[in-house]
């Protein structure tokens, strides 16, 4: 399943369509966000490398890393970083985010990440950190109508800066920008208010937050059930993604994943009831509609006296002949069919005469006069 | 408003006056006993073949009443009190006036017994009674009468204008609830849009894009009436009905079809609601020039911009001057999203709640309709419910989760629903009467991935076997297997 988000990340989005995108959503019970960040960050690597993918480059904007961490990442990774500058870029708004080096004239350049990376010295500005990314994204793209990916590290410090809506102005720009093909960002969920972070969620197409296995108090003391509990919270956790689907469809997924040295590790979930949709269903009622097979059997069917009036001579049932009754009401029953249709065949009355005084008229099935 | 109602009622009452003339009435009053043709004739079958005829005959009288009734200098009122069913005497009383300020009030009565030949009974409807069965506007396809006064235009959606009871009415606010997590406002909104640029009325469109123009690319088309013979017939299985009558050998002249559909409209070029196919883009001769109008609202501070684009639309429609032309232009807004994050003014909760509340009073006086949709969840729960107190009508749309078991299991139709619609107010302007709808919940399916249609949840037929109804509204299936007797 992590699979599927990162499949759909590398395929970007249809023309005219806004760019997916993903929130990965964590909080400190279970922590494990940059994690998957990274993972995300390397899975899109190898597709871009491999040429899979529908971008053909990737910016990652570093809030919270230094760009050195992204490229010791990727070397860890196994990617090769000596061709790095052709398909990824990192903008730097970690190591100097007001301006206060530059003002005070201090700079801290290392080899490998120069070529890579470009300082934003403003982040307050969003204006010019959307420009500078568009730059960037074009700067690996050249000319011609390619796509690049955005990756954004941390919105969460970007919220430490600047309000909601322009951060939100930010990301849909992006989303709706021509040549990007995906964008996915982190947020740590318990440092923001509720709002925000459903602004985030309104903002992107997949979702994926990251819950803790055991759902554990955390003010207990000297529990030490609880302790061994908690331990495992930082070495497993549950993912839980809900993809919006173009055609409106929520599709909700669920995973367990490992925290490992070498990196993270997702497991399908071993026995899982559902995830309980307690969505409140409404009224549903029978359905009185029929369908076209249904029709046309309905028109069909004889009706006693339709065939008088049209000028032939009535010929009025007098109680002698048999009927061929062709009643044939089922078709007007609704749909959800009662078992006992069937039955109603196979019943038999059994009738004895009170007296012989009755009148032969009492023994005539009602249903006679009925012409057909 | 009042002038307006007069003239549909007097429409209706003089074509019934006309008719009158050609009954003959034997006027019996003697009590005999009716002959078994005659007690035929009081039933309710035929009572209700001569309405339908009544009402048919009488639809195209007014045609060609309204026709001359623009001519006409003096409006008459006039009000016929009906016989009701059972009865077989009938009152009619006429009262008429001018439209100056005179009254002259002529009262004539008149007795009329209803037992006569059966040929010649035909009863006559009451004139206050709710005359459901809209009469179009005889100029202007895309705008149809409605009761107390009321003047709908369609919302491009067939099944959703028959849900509301004929449509958006004009000069009503109607807000869309999206949902954060599905698309389907624009479903709704798409279609009103074409539905207003293929009846040729002028369109102010509002989104927190940089481009809303694109948007219009878009727009679905309406299809060709070949498409909709097939649709309709599903409406009108119910209006032919057959009916198995004993006494229908009597009714010599009377024998008539009852399986004749009333002609669906569709030959007529300009129909009030399109069937629009959601995959064939518009064609662009619909919105060049200037009847769309596109805002962008992601940088207008406190709405200034669009507000200033409202005042100057709705200028145009505006409903006091009473000349001939303005009554057949009707405009339409439509808002998408206007709390969306990436406008400035998302976080100014009293600047939108004043642009809405200011936006719903230009509307009442013009013959426009706004649709706004906005995501509730973005919103502050008490500024959500004052959003949903301002509306006019009030829709919602819902996801739904995707491959959900037991969703399928319960829901007929699960696999094409796409989504669902939730009516949560219906607008009654002029009368205190509210709509009480017998479903609030309809699914959103894509008939042929082209059409959208709105259906009412249906109950998948339980699997009797299983045994297990879902506690819903149907207990009777799956509970009992055979009868006994």
């Amino acid at each position: 399943m992590a699979e599927t988000i990162c499949r759909t990340l590398r395929d970007g989005g249809l023309e005219g369509e806004h760019a997916p995108a993903l929130t990965i959503k964590d909080s400190v019970a279970s922590p494990f966000g940059l994690d998957v960040f990274a993972y995300v960050l390397t899975q899109l690597s190898n597709y871009i490398l491999a040429g899979k993918s529908q971008s053909r480059g990737l910016v990652i904007v570093a809030f919270s890393r230094s760009p050195s961490f992204y490229v010791n990442l990727l070397k860890e990774r196994g990617i090769d970083v000596n061709s790095s500058h052709k398909w990824v870029r990192i903008l730097d708004c970690y190591t100097d985010p007001f301006g206060w080096k530059e003002l005070l004239n201090v700079k801290e350049v290392s080899q490998e990440t120069s070529t890579l990376s470009s300082f934003c010295n403003d982040v307050r500005d969003l204006e010019k950190l959307y420009s500078s990314i568009i730059v960037q994204g074009k700067g690996l793209i050249g000319q011609g109508k390619g796509h690049f990916s955005v990756a954004i590290d941390l919105v969460s410090e970007m919220l430490r800066h600047a309000s909601i809506s322009s951060v939100g102005k930010l990301l849909s720009n992006l989303r709706s920008h021509d040549q990007v093909s995906s964008i996915f960002w982190l947020l740590h969920s318990d440092l923001h208010e509720v709002r925000v972070t459903t602004v985030l969620e309104y903002l992107s197409s997949m979702v994926a937050s990251l819950e803790p296995i055991n759902r554990t108090t955390i003010g207990r003391k000297g529990d030490s059930g609880n302790l061994s509990l908690l331990e495992q919270n930082f070495r497993k956790g549950k993912f839980h993604v809900r993809f919006k689907r173009r055609n409106g469809r929520v599709r909700v997924m669920c995973e367990e994943l490992h925290v490992e040295l070498s990196g993270i590790n997702f497991t399908s979930v071993s026995s899982e009831d559902g995830i309980i949709n307690q969505r409140l269903l409404p009224k549903v009622q029978f359905n009185l509609q029929l369908s076209e097979k249904e029709q046309t059997e309905r028109a069909k069917v004889v009706l006693p006296f339709e065939h008088q009036g049209n000028g032939k001579p009535i010929q009025i049932y007098d109680g002698r002949r048999s009927l061929s009754e062709n009643k044939n009401e089922e078709t007007l029953v609704s749909t959800a069919k009662l078992q006992t249709d069937e039955d109603t065949g196979k019943g038999e009355i059994i009738y004895f005469r009170d007296s012989d005084d009755e009148m032969p008229d009492s023994d005539e099935d009602p249903d006679d006069d009925l012409d057909i | 408003m009042a002038m307006k109602s007069a003239l549909s009622r007097l429409s209706v009452v003089r074509s019934m006056e006309s008719t009158r003339g050609a009954t003959r009435y034997l006027s019996d009053g003697k009590g005999r006993i009716l002959s078994e043709e005659e007690r035929a004739a009081e039933t309710i079958y035929i009572q209700k073949m001569e309405r339908e005829r009544m009402e048919k005959l009488k639809q195209k009288a007014e045609k060609e009443k309204a026709e001359k009734e623009k001519e006409s200098a003096d409006k008459i009122f006039r009000l016929v009190i009906e016989p009701d069913m059972g009865s077989k005497i009938a009152y009619s009383a006429e009262v008429s006036f001018d439209s100056g300020p005179r009254y002259v009030g002529h009262m004539r009565t008149k007795l009329h017994s209803v037992d006569s030949a059966m040929a010649t009974a035909k009863p006559r409807l009451s004139s206050f009674s709710r005359n459901l069965a809209a009469v179009p506007a005889p100029q202007t396809p895309g705008l149809k009468c409605g009761p107390n006064g009321t003047t709908f235009v369609s919302s491009g959606i067939p099944d959703l204008d028959k849900i509301l009871g004929g449509g958006f009415p004009l000069g009503s606010l109607v807000m869309v609830m999206e949902d954060a997590e599905a698309p389907h406002h624009m479903l709704l909104l798409r279609n009103f849009m074409s539905q207003g640029l293929v009846h040729n009325q002028p369109l102010l469109y509002a989104s927190p894009s940089k481009d809303p123009r694109s948007f219009l690319g878009t727009l679905p088309s309406p299809t060709s009436s070949k498409d909709d013979k097939s649709r309709h017939s599903d409406s009108e299985q119910d209006k032919g009905l057959r009916i198995a009558w004993q006494y229908k050998k009597y009714m010599g002249e009377h024998h008539q079809n009852f399986d004749g559909n009333r002609s669906s409209g569709a030959d007529d070029k300009q129909v009030f609601c399109n069937d629009f196919d959601l995959r064939k883009p518009l064609e662009r001769h619909y919105f060049s020039g200037q009847r769309v109008d596109c805002v962008g609202i992601q940088d207008s501070t406190k709405l200034v911009a669009l507000r200033d684009h409202c005042a100057t639309f709705l200028a145009q429609f505006s409903r006091s001057d009473r000349t001939e032309g303005s009554s057949s232009c009707a405009g339409r807004i439509a808002i998408q999203s206007l709390c969306a994050p990436q406008c400035e003014h998302s976080n100014m909760e009293w600047d939108m709640l004043s642009f809405i509340k200011s936006l719903k009073g230009k509307l009442r006086s013009s013959n426009t309709v706004a649709v706004i949709t906005f995501p509730p969840s973005l919103l502050s729960p008490s500024s959500s419910k004052r959003w949903q107190h301002m509306a006019d009508t009030l829709l919602s749309v819902g996801a739904i989760p995707d491959e959900d078991k037991e969703l399928a299991r319960l829901l007929s139709g699960y696999q094409d629903m796409v989504g669902l619609l939730n009516v949560h107010k219906v607008a009654r302007i002029n009368t205190q009467v509210p709509v009480i709808l017998e479903a609030t919940t309809f699914s959103i399916k894509l008939h042929k991935r082209r059409f959208l249609t709105l259906e009412c949840l249906n109950q998948a037929p339980v699997d009797g076997s299983s045994g297990s109804s879902y506690g819903t509204s149907g207990g009777c299936s799956g509970s009992s297997k055979t009868l006994d007797f």
